[in-house]
């Protein structure tokens, strides 16, 4: 048999966590495709997160593009390559942070209660959960920044008490207690709305 | 609920609703617009947040910009070309028939155009040029300057250069790209390379789309396909890291199709009968496939493609197992890719009804058909996504195409409420390619389709794959949620 002259390279795909510790080697190394490989990876999980945080309405391009452009600018710091997901989710809170600071600095001075202008209103089968969670959003910015930033991280992104401490920079007691004061808050304004109330109970009452 | 306050009940079904509602509203995600507007933001983002610092330092600045500018201004031109005896149109330089078309950069770069070659200057920097090879074959003569920056972009390929000399050639119809090298190296970056591979002088890359197959060997070897007859010099084996171990090739790896699935192909239920393309799924669906059921159906038989797929041990000319249509190069294939990088989907999908698109769902080649599928996620236009996506699948079976428009079919299915229907997508997908660039998104609703379909304690299981094969994965908290939850 004549020997073999070439050789096929399968294209397969790795494992999830060896990639991204590959991917987070070439961004370092400063390679150009990284960047875009990057953006193919993660950017769709950055869109929900930033939808977890910060709640229904249009889509925010800008923040997006802000929280890679933050990416790229800090993937040196990156201390545990393998954390990278984790690493994007902390910039996601604080770029949320800071637009919910801006948001409140435009309500002050504006007429719209975000500070954006208004939508107008889409039509979506679930209106009663869609009302809830916009009440419920509605609530939760009544915390103000940090608080919110916090309460957020916890209990809709999932974060665990370290994250959400390493993501705030500060430590766990000081991020638990935010926390509690958040959720105590945001508990007792859920309380005097009937409608999210009655939806909040009757949610947790249905069979899952 | 035992154990949890009044509080933590309220708040955590509010949250579970939020994230529900982050799900729902999530649609196919960014699309490569936003990617490159955010690169256009980069690159005109002058203000540094450290503005105050920036303050600070504005007087030392001033003299040391005083200094880079007057360098500046040399070194930021960028280059320039001149064309020789080649024809200049719609932006293409076309090789002329007598063989001496040549486009000449300012740098000492040259490149000749074989004939009937179109080659385009996309872009020009003070370092270099992105090129791109529409059709045909060149010849690259690249100067090699300190910090050089040149980039050949063929089909779906991109070869990086600093300097050196190589040849290209790229067919859109067959969607086969060959990279000779001459001497220097490159870096190649594409589809089916998991990383950039580097070539060095003597070897050739030759890649085929629609097969799969890539394969790197010696450049002095003839034939078409790339075979390597006997005598020919060592074979050098390429890491898909790019370095070169020096090893011999063993005599099966020259024929392994790319799929790293090709047994769990065997397990897609076989097809009934030929079947020609369907008019447009959307407008008349199957009702099985449409209407979420208490109970997720298995996977139904797909239409049969035209002709058999190659067996994966035997290495078969990937354009002997398509219908062989008449390819069309006017309105898509190489254009097509830049214009949806460039957030120009509706031009694609315009491009495509204008040429009228049951003609083009039977023409077009397998690149430009997942091209246009993308193209009309993006433009809003998901009834002709589908069309794509499936005659991808009809025309182009056990394909890394096919794989992945079963992928986007489950996950269009989803978007429009007929959840089982992407059920079934998803679990063929999984089946036909378990680690496939889809595997996470593809598992994580699968997990959520069968959650709203059959409950949750039915879809524990997938939750409990999902958790252990992507624990960083996007659905990490939904699949936590589950596990979770004790069963009613």
């Amino acid at each position: 048999m004549a020997p073999a002259a070439f050789r096929v390279l399968q294209g397969q795909a790795r494992d999830a966590a060896d990639s991204d510790v590959a991917l987070v080697a070439a961004l370092r190394r400063g390679e150009p495709q990284a960047e875009l490989a990057a953006w193919n990876r993660f950017a769709t999980g950055v869109d929900q997160t930033l939808r977890r945080l910060l709640g229904p309405g249009p889509d925010r391009e800008d923040l997006l593009q802000e929280v890679f452009i933050r990416f790229f600018r800090r993937i040196g710091t990156l201390r545990e390559p393998a954390a990278v997901r984790g690493f994007l989710t902390g910039i996601c809170v604080h770029v949320v942070r800071a637009e919910i600071t801006r948001r409140q600095r435009r309500r002050w001075l504006s007429l719209t209660p975000t500070g954006d202008m208004p939508e107008p209103a889409p039509i979506f089968p679930d209106l009663e959960g869609r009302e809830a969670v916009t009440r419920y959003y509605r609530m939760i910015d009544k915390l103000g920044g940090k608080d919110r930033s916090f309460f957020v991280a916890r209990t809709i992104e999932g974060m665990t008490l370290d994250e959400v401490a390493a993501a705030h920079d500060v430590s766990v007691s000081t991020a638990q207690r935010r926390i509690n004061r958040a959720s105590k808050r945001v508990a007792a304004l859920v309380k005097r709305d009937p409608m999210l109330s009655h939806f909040a109970r009757a949610g947790a009452m249905e069979p899952v | 609920m035992p154990g949890r306050t009044d509080d933590e009940v309220i708040i955590g079904a509010l949250s579970q609703e939020a994230r529900q509602i982050a799900v729902e509203d999530a649609g196919p995600g960014p699309t490569p617009a936003v990617w490159h507007r955010l690169q256009e933001r980069r690159a005109r983002r002058s203000r540094p947040p450290w503005r105050g610092l920036l303050l600070a330092g504005a007087g030392m600045a001033a003299a040391v910009t005083l200094l880079v500018v007057a360098r500046g201004v040399q070194r930021a031109r960028p280059v320039t070309y001149v064309v020789e005896d080649a024809a200049e149109q719609d932006g293409y330089i076309r090789g002329t028939s007598n063989g001496a078309s040549q486009v000449r950069f300012s740098d000492g770069t040259h490149v000749d155009l074989a004939q009937g070659a179109r080659v385009s200057v996309l872009s020009r920097g003070p370092r270099g040029a992105r090129l791109r090879v529409e059709e045909g074959e060149a010849r690259f003569d690249v100067v090699h300057l300190p910090r050089a920056a040149w980039s050949v972009e063929a089909g779906p390929y991109v070869v990086y250069v600093t300097g050196t000399a190589f040849d290209v050639s790229w067919s859109g119809a067959s969607e086969v790209i060959e990279v000779r090298m001459r001497s220097g190296s490159v870096q190649v970056g594409g589809p089916l390379l998991p990383e950039r591979v580097t070539l060095r002088a003597g070897q050739r890359l030759t890649a085929k789309l629609a097969s799969g197959e890539m394969l790197i060997g010696d450049a002095r070897v003839g034939g078409g396909d790339g075979r390597a007859a006997a005598g020919d010099s060592a074979p050098v084996r390429t890491a898909p890291n790019g370095d070169e171990a020096g090893e011999p090739a063993p005599a099966a790896d020259t024929v392994a199709p790319s799929s790293p699935s090709a047994p769990e192909v065997a397990a897609v239920a076989p097809a009934p009968s030929p079947a020609p393309l369907p008019p447009s799924p959307l407008a008349a669906p199957a009702p099985a496939q449409e209407q979420p059921s208490a109970s997720p159906s298995p996977p139904a038989p797909e239409p049969a493609p035209a002709i058999a797929a190659p067996s994966p041990a035997v290495r078969q000319p990937s354009i002997s197992h398509r219908p062989a249509p008449r390819v069309v190069q006017v309105a898509f294939a190489p254009r097509t890719w830049s214009a949806i990088t460039s957030g120009d989907a509706a031009r694609v999908v315009e491009q495509a009804e204008a040429h009228g698109l049951d003609k083009t769902l039977l023409e077009v080649d397998s690149t430009a058909l997942s091209a246009l599928a993308d193209a009309a996620r993006y433009s809003g236009r998901p009834e002709i996504a589908v069309r794509a996506l499936t005659a991808s699948r009809q025309r182009f079976p056990k394909t890394p195409f096919a794989h992945a428009a079963a992928f986007f079919l489950g996950r269009l299915a989803d978007d429009r409420g007929a959840v089982a229907e992407g059920l079934t997508w998803y679990r063929r997908y999984l089946g036909e390619t378990p680690d496939g660039p889809y595997a996470a998104e593809a598992l994580g609703r699968k997990m959520l389709a069968v959650e709203r379909i059959s409950g949750r304690e039915a879809s524990s299981s997938v939750a409990r794959e999902y958790v252990t094969r992507f624990p960083n994965g996007t659905y990490m908290l939904q699949a936590h949620a589950i596990l979770a939850t004790p069963a009613p």
